[in-house]
């Protein structure tokens, strides 16, 4: 077991620099550079190969890439190539530390991402069961219909009809959120736990139902415990593991499934600063980003494979 | 259009409200507008007096503006703007020893006056405001201008740069405690009109820290949060009396343009620029919201490089240029907001020549001239973009009007990002758009050989125009230096490669309860003047 594990650490980090040179490529080939966007249309040549230079854009990729790659390793993301550009004591030009420029998105995306899983979590757990217990019951219809239909309309049409509802038919909350206030999170975590809300709740449905079907279950009604007890003892903590996977890829998805609610509301997250960036081709801040994201998703996918493992124990000796 | 800035003192009044100046300083600064700036209209200020005198403002409260634009490059004013954000803090921190007006007037700033010291143009006495303090309670001072204008001067590669190309850096002198002694490398006659861009900000002698702005403008600098806010407080110090009225400026930074809409009919903001043209239906049917419809003297221009074929035959031009219905044009692809325009630049300059007929489309004389040109019928393709608002739809609705006259016009569509630095200059029929520039600067950037937007646009190669550009930057005399310019313009009226049929529009959104908005040529959100505006 702890060479799988040890396998997977190594996975793990291999994909992780796959992320970095993908991105690196990427955004090398991405047309125009910050200092075409910076100087904009009226750009002379001559003003665009001094910019350039003075930010270090004209030594070469693999230098480039090399540099950033060794900083990275000492979580060092460099600076900025766009924003808060200035003249250092040796009169280089260098912009804002990207890490000081992510601090903060990342931390309002963690409270949201937060706030959605605490809602999710236990929403999931309480439709899951109720339609896996009363599988085919209305209830169980009802809940199947609600929650993918719910699914089915995009995000950001979710998003703009709770704005509508609520914040201008019936002014109750604020239409775009400044802030990781309350109030301010209310609309947005609506509108990712209603997408996301069916997929755990079907994930956990499908648990309870086939451990209802087991021969456990089976053997606990024979012996004349009560549905309740049943349920309560054998079916739930049985659920509760598979399903703990299903939670750890959403973790994964919120990562980079939050940029479209953040934009719709203007949450100052990642999915703000993200799109910033891109759009000033500031590929320190664009690289950063992304091998955030790209390390909440292989990490919560190494917590799933984890978990799984810790769930069925004839993966253990899969190999 | 809906609202005409021209031919209507609204603006001059609206300028002067703006500036919140007395009667007297009013009339003696009309006066000094229409003698040193040598612009005819900025005479009309004086009208202003009466209206400026009614005025019921009301003071305090925050204003609360979202943009768009948010990436903010520096927070040094004379660097190359990152957005709106960038300009936004620019305009409301700082000031110019010269600015432009709602209609694209040179005005009076940090300088009352600007005179040339010798005939030919060479040397200039710039004259300093005096009170003007810095926001640290330091006077402005001549040191503070000669500063500067080296700062900007010596800036390598940068628009400020190019634009004081005439100035010689160290040919700047201090003459007494508010004056300073200009000298130019060539003659310039419109040192007025350069001295008033964006790019000329003055700063205080010897800052090269921007990270808390030191500005004379309106506002102080409160706080920031990167990306996402930018907090101005009203500077008590203002040399402009009652002015600013609110004691704070927020700037939000939306990207998204329906989240900025909700955000405005939320009431969490008070003003946004909308950069979607499909939002203005919404914004006019809400009642809690006003539409800010500006005319800009920014326009778009189909350019025929006068080298190539076939726009290297005069008939070939014409045909192109008469082939555009332009009221139909404004009305399809600028939602019917614009002003028509008539093949030159810039309507709003002083010496706009109005007395060259309006050019409409003429179908029949586009096909006799394309026979006379040996091409009865003609393929062209026209390299666009969909990079600016009516930029594509106007060309596609072009093209279905060359139709009509043996004219196929293909269009092909390019990236936005990168069509400005890649596309144009490379083909030879393309779509550029502009915003204001002073006449004088436009004809040395665009029609001489040797400019570099004439390089990328109709690589104009004309020796009469050559000398007469070189003749008018040499005069002085307005009257004598506009009568040279219509010269000029009706050369690219006859004979140019530019097909130029309408003016851009800025549309903002406004609450119901900000006032004082007035349509502003220069840029969206009345130019970020946010000084101008009071919360009823």
């Amino acid at each position: 077991v702890p060479r799988t594990i040890a396998w997977r650490l190594v996975g793990g980090v291999l994909t992780l620099w796959v992320v970095s040179l993908l991105v690196f490529a990427a955004t090398e080939v991405l047309p125009g550079d910050p200092a075409q966007v910076i100087l904009g249309k009226d750009a002379t040549p001559q003003g665009v190969a001094t910019l350039r230079r003075e930010l270090g854009l004209d030594r070469p990729a693999y230098t480039r890439y090399v540099d950033w790659l060794s900083g990275v390793v000492r979580l060092d993301f460099g600076n900025s190539v766009s924003v808060g550009l200035h003249a250092d004591a040796t009169g280089q030009l260098t912009g804002t530390p990207v890490r000081s420029l992510i601090a903060a998105p990342l931390r309002n995306s963690a409270i949201l991402g937060g706030v959605t899983l605490l809602f999710l979590v236990p929403l999931s757990f309480l439709l899951g069961t109720a339609a896996g217990v009363w599988q085919g019951s209305r209830l169980d219809t009802a809940m199947q219909v609600s929650t993918l239909s719910l699914t089915a309309i995009p995000q950001f049409v979710l998003a703009f009809i709770l704005v509508l509802l609520f914040a201008i038919a019936w002014p109750v909350l604020p239409a775009v959120s400044f802030h990781a206030s309350p109030a301010a999170l209310v609309l947005p975590v609506a509108t990712l736990v209603g997408v996301s809300v069916a997929y755990t709740s079907r994930m956990i449905r499908a648990g309870v139902v086939q451990i209802l079907n087991s021969d456990y279950v089976r053997v606990a009604r024979l012996k004349g415990l009560p549905e309740r007890a049943v349920i309560q003892r054998h079916v739930i903590p049985n659920a509760i593991a598979p399903s703990l996977q299903a939670f750890a890829l959403m973790v994964g998805w919120l990562a980079g499934g939050l940029v479209i609610v953040e934009a719709v509301f203007a949450y100052p997250g990642i999915g703000q600063g993200m799109v910033a960036a891109v759009s000033t081709r500031d590929l320190p801040v664009v690289q950063a980003y992304t091998l955030v994201i790209a390390a909440v998703y292989v990490v919560a996918n190494l917590v799933a494979d984890l978990l799984a493992l810790a769930a069925n124990p004839r993966l253990r000796t899969a190999q | 259009m809906r609202r005409s800035t021209t031919g209507n003192d609204a603006p001059a009044r609206d300028e002067a409200r703006r500036q919140g100046i007395s009667r007297q300083e009013l009339l003696k600064r009309a006066g000094v507008a229409g003698l040193v700036l040598a612009a005819p209209g900025t005479a009309g200020v004086g009208r202003a007096s009466a209206a400026l005198l009614k005025g019921s403002a009301k003071a305090g409260g925050t204003l609360r503006v979202g943009l768009n634009g948010g990436t903010s490059t520096s927070r040094d004013p004379q660097f190359p703007p990152g957005g709106n954000l960038d300009i936004a803090r620019a305009v409301n921190l700082y000031e110019r020893l010269l600015d432009y007006d709602g209609r694209a007037h040179v005005v009076p700033k940090l300088a009352t006056s600007v005179v040339p010291r010798n005939k030919t143009a060479t040397q200039w006495v710039i004259k300093l405001r005096k009170g003007v303090l810095w926001h640290d309670g330091s006077h402005f001072t001549p040191e503070d201008v000669i500063y500067s204008l080296k700062r900007i001067a010596t800036a390598q590669g940068t628009e400020g740069a190019a634009g004081l190309a005439m100035i010689d850096p160290n040919g700047l002198t201090k003459l007494d405690a508010s004056s300073v002694l200009v000298k130019l490398k060539f003659p310039y006659s419109d040192l007025a009109g350069q001295l008033a861009l964006r790019p000329m900000p003055m700063v205080k002698a010897g800052t090269t820290d921007f990270t808390t702005p030191n500005g004379t403008g309106p506002f102080k600098f409160d706080t920031a949060v990167q990306g996402q806010l930018e907090r101005y407080v009203a500077n008590k110090n203002y040399w402009v009396t009652g002015r600013p009225y609110v004691d704070a400026v927020e700037l939000h930074v939306i990207e998204d343009s329906t989240a900025r809409l909700n955000a405005l009919i939320g009431n969490q903001i008070d003003a946004m620029n909308i950069t979607d043209a499909s939002q203005i239906p919404a914004v006019k049917s809400n009642g809690a919201l006003f539409l800010q419809a500006s005319p800009s003297d920014g326009f778009n221009a189909l350019c025929m490089n006068t080298q190539v074929k076939p726009y290297n035959d005069v008939r070939v031009r014409q045909a192109i240029r008469l082939i555009a219905d332009r009221p139909q044009l404004i009305k399809t692809a600028m939602q019917g907001y614009g002003i028509v325009l008539n093949d030159m630049f810039f309507k709003y300059d002083p010496s706009y020549p109005s007395s060259i007929p309006q050019r409409h489309q003429d179908l029949e004389q586009a096909k006799f001239l394309l026979k006379k040109a040996g091409r009865p019928t003609l393929d062209v393709t026209l390299d666009t973009a969909d990079a600016l608002t009516g930029m594509l739809a106007g060309d596609i609705v072009l093209s279905q009007q060359a139709k009509s006259a043996g004219l196929n016009l293909k269009i092909v569509r390019h990236d936005p990002a990168t069509y400005w630095t890649t596309v144009l200059g490379k083909r030879p029929f393309v779509h550029d758009a502009f915003s204001h520039a002073p006449f004088l600067n436009m004809c040395l950037q665009a029609l001489l050989p040797s400019g570099p937007v004439n390089k990328v646009d109709t690589s104009w190669n004309d020796p009469k125009t050559t000398k007469l550009v070189a003749e008018a930057a040499r005069t002085v005399n307005p009257k004598k230096r506009t009568a040279i310019i219509h010269e000029i313009d009706q050369i690219q009226w006859n004979r140019g490669g530019y097909l130029i049929w309408g003016g851009l529009t800025w549309f903002d959104a406004y609450r119901t309860n900000v006032k004082g908005v007035v349509p502003n040529a220069m840029r969206t959100l009345g130019d970020f003047r946010f000084q101008n505006l009071w919360l009823a």
